[in-house]
């Protein structure tokens, strides 16, 4: 395939559904596309094992973490221990403690 | 007047269009059934997962509405199965450009986005048609190709973001833009011109061509692809129709038909041998 093809240029999409209206909207997977259009269509494509009544793609790096440092999405690349790896976070209380923050 | 009523069944349209709706029929479906022998050749071969999945979920819903209006053609007295199975290559009514194996991924985008979208205006001509058992397999089928032009729209806009392959998608859209002009028919066509006189299809061939170009024009335009270019709020062809070769009865601008290896493929040969009836 010729260069113009490669595809460093994409991006992660995660993607979210609901069954019924009356559903909340529940994270579902993700597609990585290099444009909003092809994420939509990868999406809707890839995830097609249920008839959806509403189906929404977002960025995954349009997140932005709340209560913790790092975003959702992010937490599952199982960093080594020692660097502020995922195990570590276990325990860490509801308020004022940062992800990375050293156990006691 | 009864001029509004609807045709329940093939029996109850006007001599003047019944063979004109079948022949429409017929060319539809044999471009729908090749269209998706394409697309599943590059499942395995498109350039991220997610895009051969893409080709493999395009190439069944092509197939499917294929077979939606193969059987729509037994209210014509034709037999289905034979439509299906048991054609010579000279009696496909589809496009030259399905003729052999696609060459390349540009070439896929290429039919994906102006001869996917030449059959989906055709078929949206017939959402309203006086012909009512197209009315709901029509809105279904054109709920379904949503998705195909968005996967058209975004591989385009993905390609143009270099100059190779911005030059390779021009060339591509070049070589497949005059047989979807044609797709349409000629202003003078007599099968697209009856249809919409007697309400059939919504419009003629020349507003069916211009819809299409409507709708492909800004994504090409987006593209820094100068195709087509805009004219007094419309989209037109920067390219002149070429109508030499055209067959008014197998809607296509060149003889011959699909290859022998599409051709078996298509017909299904393989899997009919299978078979121990």
């Amino acid at each position: 395939m010729a260069n113009e093809l490669s595809i460093t240029d994409e991006r992660i999409y995660e993607v979210f559904a609901r069954k019924d209206r009356a559903d909340p909207f529940q994270h579902i997977g993700s597609v990585t596309a290099p444009n909003p259009d092809l994420a939509r269509v990868y999406a809707w494509q890839t995830y097609d094992e249920q008839k959806w009544f509403e189906m929404a793609v977002a960025p995954r790096d349009a997140f932005e973490a709340v209560n913790r440092a790092q975003a959702p999405f992010t937490l599952g690349g199982a960093p080594p221990v020692g660097e502020g790896s995922v195990a570590d976070e276990v325990g860490v209380p509801a308020y004022g403690h940062a992800v990375n923050e050293e156990k006691p | 007047m009864n001029e509004r009523t609807g045709f329940p069944t093939a029996a109850d349209l006007p001599a003047e269009v019944h063979d004109h709706l079948r022949d429409l029929l017929l060319t539809l479906a044999d471009n729908k059934r090749l269209l998706g022998i394409h697309y599943s050749d590059w499942i395995l071969g498109a350039p991220s997962v997610e895009a051969g999945i893409a080709c493999s979920a395009m190439a069944q819903d092509e197939w499917g509405h294929g077979r939606i209006v193969y059987a729509m053609l037994k209210d014509f007295a034709l037999d289905p199965g034979e439509l299906e199975h048991e054609r010579e290559t000279e009696q496909y009514h589809s496009s030259e450009l399905l003729d052999a194996p696609v060459e390349s991924w540009q070439e896929l985008i290429a039919l994906n986005l102006l001869l996917d979208t030449a059959l989906s205006v055709q078929f949206e001509a017939m959402e309203s048609s006086r012909f009512e058992p197209i009315h709901y397999k029509a809105r279904k089928l054109l709920d379904e190709e949503r998705f195909h032009f968005e996967h058209a729209r975004g591989w385009v806009s993905r390609l143009a973001t270099t100059d190779a392959g911005r030059e390779a998608l021009r060339d591509a859209l070049g070589s497949a833009w005059q047989a979807c002009m044609r797709s349409f028919g000629p202003t003078d066509d007599p099968l697209g011109n009856a249809l919409a006189e007697i309400g059939v299809t919504s419009s003629r061939p020349d507003e069916l061509r211009a819809r299409w170009l409507d709708r492909i024009g800004p994504v090409i335009d987006a593209a820094g692809l100068a195709l087509a270019e805009r004219d007094s709020g419309r989209w037109v062809s920067s390219i002149d129709d070429d109508w030499t070769g055209w067959s008014a009865e197998r809607r296509r601008g060149a003889e011959g038909g699909p290859d022998a290896d599409t051709l078996a493929r298509v017909r299904g040969d393989r899997n009919r041998a299978l078979l121990m009836d």
